[in-house]
């Protein structure tokens, strides 16, 4: 009896030991592989998320060597966000992704964040008077402009494809679909908002436009008016364009300055150049005698650009390019070798 | 008994071999996989390079600092003489900001007909020497005080 029993134990014991060796095997295995793939797919997402990102970086390059064109975009869907802060700090980067790129030098305005499957481009040259750099200004479909009663300049070049709608009051404007509202109050003060667009789910905000000064406003608490956020003096429509654009005042002076900047490099470089050609023709006489034309005008715009790019509020009033420009006409007269 | 558990251990001992054979050869076919990769990677890593480079010369074209202009009408494709003079040293006193857009990189311009001039425009390398990728392309560049045109080749090395 014991005989039968210990050979039906043993098998009995050998089988439930086989199934948990199995079972833990086949654990570890699954286990391996299945890390393994996880491990894949996160490698494919930040693949996949650099490959965006560089693409996106590229169309903003490009967008931004055509000035005066308007560049539509088709993208996936992603959500992008601009940073341009009070220290200078300056990048974008894609939402849910710890990739970024830095826009150290890039003059780019636009809301904090962009979404959608289609981004909205517009590049401006920035001429004082000479080109400096081009102004990049993007949005998207969820944003709304509403410009209310704006110059005749304003009305006539501001693109189409960002559906801008101009009026005279905000009544009547639908709200639906829109993530972001921008009014741009030409002359006038901001009013009262109406119930439609206090909604907490929209960001509402606004900029003042007056003769060479922009003021922005923030919504109140109560989300029914606005509150002042700062003034800040523009020097030209790309300019003000800029602060169209921006996302707040923060945003727009750190573009600015960064704007100074480059006009700080290109002017030194053409005062030296206004000095080289100066010169040669002090020691090479021309029957109209170039020589005497060259009155150096670049030197106050190396000056007054490099305050600019550290406060721009001080200096921006004393960029002046009138005297450039008449310098420029008259070399232009007397056919000697310009300036710019 | 002892034959059968004897059988019992061979048994045992023939599904752990099997199981390790099954995972060294995963390991094998995995560390295959990464030289792959690797491969590939260092592939597209010179790709990028060379394409930099090209990035770097497209931009040159376009930046003021260098592009021929008359009465602030650009120029395509030429670079003025004059204006190099002058970047040379504004480049060289404000390295940082051009470091996004030359990176790290060796850019100059050689004239080669009919002068033999040379510009440093920007040089930035690595701590570490891992060599470069260099890329040269042909420019024009005016002399606006003789209103000439030269022939010049604009090089982009790109530090590995």
């Amino acid at each position: 009896m014991d005989l039968i029993k210990k050979p039906k134990t043993k098998a009995q014991f050998s089988i439930q030991f086989a199934w948990i060796f199995i079972l833990i095997a086949g654990a570890i295995i699954l286990i391996f592989f299945i890390s393994l793939v996880y491990k894949q797919k996160e490698i494919s997402e930040i693949k996949l998320s650099a490959t965006v990102l560089s693409q996106i970086e590229t169309i903003l390059t490009g967008a931004g060597l055509s000035p005066g064109t308007v560049n539509l975009i088709d993208m996936p869907e992603t959500q992008m966000n601009f940073i341009c802060d009070a220290e200078g700090f300056s990048e974008f980067s894609i939402k849910g992704t710890s990739l970024t790129k830095a826009t150290p030098v890039q003059v780019v305005f636009a809301p904090d964040t962009v979404q959608g499957k289609r981004l909205i481009t517009w590049a401006l040259s920035w001429d004082t008077p000479f080109k400096v750099t081009n102004f990049l200004y993007l949005s998207d479909l969820n944003t709304k402009y509403i410009l209310i009663n704006p110059n005749y300049e304003v009305e006539k070049d501001f693109p189409e494809e960002f559906e801008p709608s101009i009026k005279s009051s905000l009544d009547g404007i639908q709200t639906k679909g829109l993530n972001k509202i921008r009014i741009v109050y030409f002359n006038s003060q901001p009013d009262m908002l109406p119930e439609q667009m206090q909604s907490r789910n929209l960001d509402v905000s606004a900029i003042q436009v007056t003769p060479g000064t922009v003021s922005f406003y923030k919504r109140t608490k109560d989300r029914q008016g606005f509150e002042l956020e700062g003034s800040i003096p523009y020097i030209d429509m790309p300019s003000l364009y800029g602060a169209i654009f921006s996302q707040d005042l923060t945003f727009y002076e750190c573009n600015m300055k960064k704007a100074f900047k480059h006009l700080n490099h290109v002017s030194e470089i053409y005062a030296a150049r206004e000095s080289s050609i100066e010169d040669y023709f002090l020691t090479h006489p021309t029957v109209q005698d170039c020589h005497i034309y060259y009155h150096n005008k670049i030197q106050d715009l190396v000056s007054d650009s490099a305050n600019c790019s550290q406060d721009i509020r001080l200096c921006i009033s004393s960029i002046d390019v009138g005297a450039i420009k008449d310098n420029q006409e008259t070399l232009i007269r007397k056919s000697c070798p310009l300036i710019y | 008994m002892k034959i059968s558990k004897k059988t019992a251990q061979v048994k045992m001992f023939e599904t752990i071999a099997v199981l390790v054979v099954f995972f060294v050869l995963i390991m094998f076919g995995f560390m295959f996989y990464t030289k792959i990769q690797k491969g590939s990677f260092e592939e597209a890593r010179e790709e990028n390079l060379i394409l930099k480079a090209i990035d770097t010369s497209q931009k040159i074209s376009f930046l003021p600092e260098f592009q021929c202009s008359r009465d602030n009408i650009q120029e395509e494709n030429c670079i003025d003489m004059l204006k190099l003079d002058a970047a040379e040293q504004v480049i060289n006193k404000n390295k940082l900001d051009y470091v996004e857009t030359f990176g790290f990189s060796r850019v100059y311009i050689q004239e080669v007909y009919p002068s033999q001039d040379e510009w440093n425009l920007y040089d930035l390398p690595k701590q570490e020497d891992k060599g470069k990728i260099s890329t040269q392309f042909p420019i024009s560049l005016y002399n606006p005080l003789t209103d000439t045109y030269s022939f010049g080749v604009l090089f982009v090395d790109n530090y590995r």
